[in-house]
C-alpha cells in the first residue's frame, strides 16, 4: 500500500515512524506548506516525492491512505480533498472544526467508499486496552461510571500553548487550550459509556494565565452509564487517567504513567478483601515504576503507541476489507459529545 | 550600512548590534512580537538603532523590515525546546526571512551558525573549516536537534545565495560565553556541588561574546570575508580545566572541580551504549551525555586554530582570554 503524508509537524514524526515499520506500506510521498520542511521530512523519513501543493500530490501520487497531521484548522479541507482523490485517510484530532463538518467529512467518506478514521489514540494503548479486556471478560461487571481526568502543565516553558510570539491555533478555539484535549477526553469516556444522552460542563479560569480557561469539568448521562470528563491546567503532577467503576470491581488505567489498578470483588473472606486488593495494587504499582523507567531507555513509540496500534489495524482493516479501528459512529458520537460540552465554553476575546 | 540583525535581542544579538554601531553602520533589530523588556532596552540603548518586531515563523511578518536593508546578520535561532520546535524556529524562520531577502536590496547576508555542524567522531587532531559536517541522515537524527537545524539552516542559506546573488559568509562559533553564560556544557557535567571536568586538558573551543560579536559585525563590511565559512574560536588556548577553576574563583560560586579523564568518560558512554543495544536494539534511548555522538562533540580533545579567522580578519580577537575574563567578573577584578 503507499502512504502519504501531509503537514510536516510535531505529530508527523510518530505517523512516519510508525509508517516506516509497516510491513508492505510505502511512504510514497509527504507534503508541506514549507518546502524546507517537506524536503527534510521526505530525506529523513525515507518518503520517495516531497510537495508544497497537496492537491498536486493527489493527482500524481494517487496515495492508497493519507495521513492528515497539518494544524486542525485544515484538518477539513484536506481531508476531503484526499477522500476527493480516492484515499483512504487518518486524519488527527479533531477531524473537523465542529460537529456538522465532521458530519459532512463522515458522510463524502461513505459516499466515496473510503474510511476516515480520526486519531483516539489512547483507546489503543496498553492500559486502555487491557481495561477494556477486564470488561469484555465480566471482571469489572456492568459499567456504571467512568472518571476521565488529565491534569497538564499546559504553560510550562517550551510549551506550544506558552508561545506568546506565535499562538497556538487551539487559542482560538471555544474553551482555549482545553478543546485540544477534548477529543482524547470524549473518545476515551465514549468507549466504555457510548453516547450520552446530557452532557453538563463547568469552564472556570483558575489562575491569572493567559488562558481563557484553565479548568474544565463535565458531566455526561450516557447510555451505558454516567462520566466525568476533567481537565487541570493547575493540579500537580501531571495525570492522564482513566477509571472504569463497575458492579463488580474498579479498575484505574494511567496512560501517562502506564499501569492499571484493579480493585475488585473476589472469592475470599470479605474482611481479608482489602488487603488482597491492597497486595495486587503494591504489586501492580512497583511493575509499572520499572517499567516506566525502563520505556524511557527502550525507544519506540512509547506514549503514542497507541498511535501506533491504531494506523496499523487501520492498514490491516483496508487490506482485509474489514471495518476500521474507530467507526464513523465512534466518531459522530464523541463530536456530538464536544459539540455539547463546548456550548457554554468561553472563547478569545 | 544599513543592517537587519535578526535575533537581536538575544545574548550575543545585544553585543552585535552594539558592534555594528561602533562600525558605523546603521542597524535595524528584529526583536520577537513578545520580547521582554531587558531584550527591548538594551537594543534601544544603542543610539540610531530602529526597532522592528516579528516573529520569523509568521509569514508577511516582515513587511517593510527590509526596507532600504543593504546587509542582513541572521542570529535569530532557538536554543532550546524540542526538535522540532528548534526546527519551526530555526529552519523555517530562515526559509521565510530568505523569501523575504528575496525582493530586497540585500547585498550581504551573514548566517551565524555552529560548530555543532562537524562530525566530531571523524575529526582527528585538529577541528577547521575543512573538516567534514554530519551527511549521514541517521547519524544526524542522533545528534539531535540543534544539529539538524544549524545544518539545514545553512543549506537552505547558501542555495538561496545562488540563486539570489548576494555574498554569503558563514560564521561557526564555539561556545560563546559571557558571564552568566558560562559554557559548562562543554566543560563536563554537574553533580550537586561538584563540576566533573571532562577531558581536563584539551583545549576549550570559546569565544568570549564581545570577540564574537566583533567577528559579525567585521563579516558585514570588511570583503574577504565574503563566501567564507569560517569557525569564531578566540585565538588564546584556554583548557576546560583552566576555564572551569577561573570561573569558579573569578564567580565565587560554591562548588568544586573533579578532572575525569576523557578516555574514562567516553569508556563509560561507550559501555552505556553497548548496554543499551543489547538491552533494546538500535532504538534504545541514553541521556544525551551518554549517547556517544554527543559526548564526543562536547568533549572530544582537539586543537582549534584560528588562522584562517584570523587571516580574514585581520588580526586577533579584540580581547584576550585574560581581558575577557576580567570584563566578564570584574568586581573580582576591582578587588585585585
Amino acid at each position: 500500500m503507499r502512504a502519504a503524508l501531509i503537514g510536516a509537524g510535531r505529530i508527523a514524526r510518530h505517523h512516519l515512524a510508525c509508517i516506516r515499520a509497516l510491513p508492505g506500506v510505502e511512504l510514497a510521498a509527504v507534503c508541506d506548506l514549507s518546502p524546507v520542511a517537506a524536503e527534510v521530512t521526505a530525506e529523513r523519513s525515507g518518503a520517495r516525492r516531497w510537495f508544497t501543493d497537496h492537491r498536486a500530490m493527489l493527482a500524481e501520487v494517487a496515495p492508497d491512505v493519507v495521513h492528515v497531521t497539518a494544524p486542525p484548522h485544515v484538518h477539513y479541507a484536506l481531508a476531503s480533498d484526499a477522500l476527493a482523490a480516492g484515499s483512504h485517510v487518518i486524519v488527527e484530532k479533531p477531524a473537523a472544526a465542529d460537529l456538522d463538518d465532521v458530519r459532512r467529512l463522515l458522510e463524502l467518506a461513505a459516499d466515496s467508499g473510503r474510511h476516515l478514521v480520526e486519531n483516539h489514540n489512547y483507546l489503543f494503548n496498553a492500559p486502555v486496552l487491557a481495561l477494556r479486556d477486564l470488561l469484555r471478560a465480566g471482571q469489572l461487571g456492568d459499567v456504571v461510571h467512568v472518571e476521565v481526568a488529565m491534569c497538564l502543565d499546559i504553560l510550562v516553558e517550551g510549551s506550544p500553548f506558552a508561545d506568546r510570539n506565535l499562538p497556538h491555533p487551539a487559542l482560538g478555539l471555544p474553551g482555549g487550550a482545553i478543546a485540544d484535549f477534548l477529543p482524547h477526553l470524549a473518545s476515551l469516556a465514549h468507549v466504555f459509556v457510548a453516547s450520552h444522552h446530557t452532557a453538563h460542563a463547568v469552564w472556570r479560569r483558575h489562575g491569572a494565565g493567559p488562558l481563557v480557561a484553565d479548568e474544565f469539568r463535565g458531566l455526561v448521562d450516557a447510555e451505558h452509564g454516567t462520566a466525568m470528563l476533567s481537565f487541570s491546567a493547575n493540579g500537580r503532577p501531571d495525570l492522564f487517567s482513566v477509571r472504569v467503576s463497575g458492579t463488580r470491581g474498579r479498575a484505574t488505567a494511567g496512560l501517562f504513567e502506564p499501569r492499571l489498578v484493579v480493585e475488585r470483588l473476589r472469592d475470599v473472606p470479605r474482611p481479608l478483601l482489602p488487603t488482597i486488593n491492597g497486595l495486587s495494587e503494591g504489586r501492580t504499582a512497583v511493575g509499572a515504576a520499572v517499567g516506566s523507567l525502563a520505556r524511557k531507555f527502550r525507544g519506540g513509540p512509547g506514549g503514542y503507541e497507541g498511535l501506533w496500534l491504531l494506523i496499523e489495524r487501520t492498514y490491516a482493516a483496508i487490506a482485509e476489507g474489514a471495518d476500521p479501528p474507530v467507526s464513523p459512529a465512534d466518531i459522530e458520537a464523541v463530536h456530538h459529545l464536544i459539540a455539547d460540552l463546548t456550548i457554554n465554553a468561553p472563547e478569545a476575546a | 550600512m544599513r543592517v537587519l540583525v535578526t535575533g537581536a535581542g538575544g545574548f550575543l544579538g545585544r553585543h552585535v548590534v552594539r558592534a555594528l554601531h561602533r562600525r558605523g553602520h546603521e542597524v535595524v533589530a528584529l526583536l520577537r512580537p513578545a520580547a521582554d523588556i531587558a531584550a527591548i532596552e538594551a537594543v534601544e540603548a544603542v543610539e540610531g538603532v530602529r526597532v522592528a518586531r516579528a516573529d520569523l515563523r509568521a509569514p508577511a511578518g516582515l513587511a517593510g523590515a527590509l526596507d532600504g536593508v543593504h546587509a542582513v546578520v541572521h542570529l535569530a535561532a532557538a536554543v532550546s525546546g524540542d526538535e522540532d520546535a528548534q526546527f519551526a524556529a530555526t529552519v523555517i524562520g530562515t526559509e521565510r526571512l530568505l523569501e523575504a531577502v528575496a525582493g530586497s536590496d540585500v547585498e550581504r547576508f551573514v548566517l551565524a551558525s555552529s560548530i555543532a555542524v562537524y562530525d566530531w567522531g571523524s575529526v582527528d587532531a585538529r577541528l577547521t573549516e575543512d573538516s567534514p559536517t554530519v551527511q549521514d541522515v541517521d547519524a544526524l537524527d542522533r545528534r539531535g536537534g540543534y544539529t539538524v537545524a544549524k545544518l539545514w539552516q545553512e543549506r537552505l542559506t547558501r542555495r538561496a545565495a545562488e540563486q539570489q546573488g548576494w555574498e554569503l559568509t558563514i560564521l561557526r562559533p564555539g561556545f560563546i560565553w559571557a558571564a552568566g553564560r558560562e559554557p559548562l556544557a562543554g566543560i563536563g557535567q554537574t553533580l550537586g556541588p561538584l563540576l566533573l571536568v571532562l577531558g581536563p586538558r584539551r583545549p576549550l573551543p570559546i569565544t568570549y561574546v564581545e570577540n564574537c560579536a566583533e567577528r559579525f559585525a567585521q563579516a558585514v563590511d570588511i570583503p574577504a570575508a565574503a563566501g567564507r565559512t569560517l569557525n569564531v574560536i578566540d585565538p588564546d588556548t584556554v583548557s576546560a580545566w583552566r576555564f572551569a577553576t577561573e570561573y569558579l574563583r573569578r564567580s565565587r560560586a560554591d562548588g568544586r572541580c573533579v578532572p575525569v579523564p576523557y578516555r574514562l568518560g567516553r569508556a563509560i558512554a561507550q559501555l552505556a551504549g553497548l548496554t543499551s543495544r543489547t538491552a533494546f536494539g538500535p532504538g534504545g534511548r541514553l541521556p544525551s551525555i551518554l549517547t556517544l555522538e554527543h559526548f564526543e562533540a562536547r568533549f572530544k580533545p582537539l586543537d582549534f586554530p584560528s588562522e584562517r579567522l584570523r587571516s580574514v580578519f585581520r588580526g586577533p580577537a579584540p580581547l584576550t582570554f585574560a581581558e575577557s575574563l576580567d570584563l566578564a567578573y570584574p568586581r573580582r577584578a576591582d578587588q585585585r
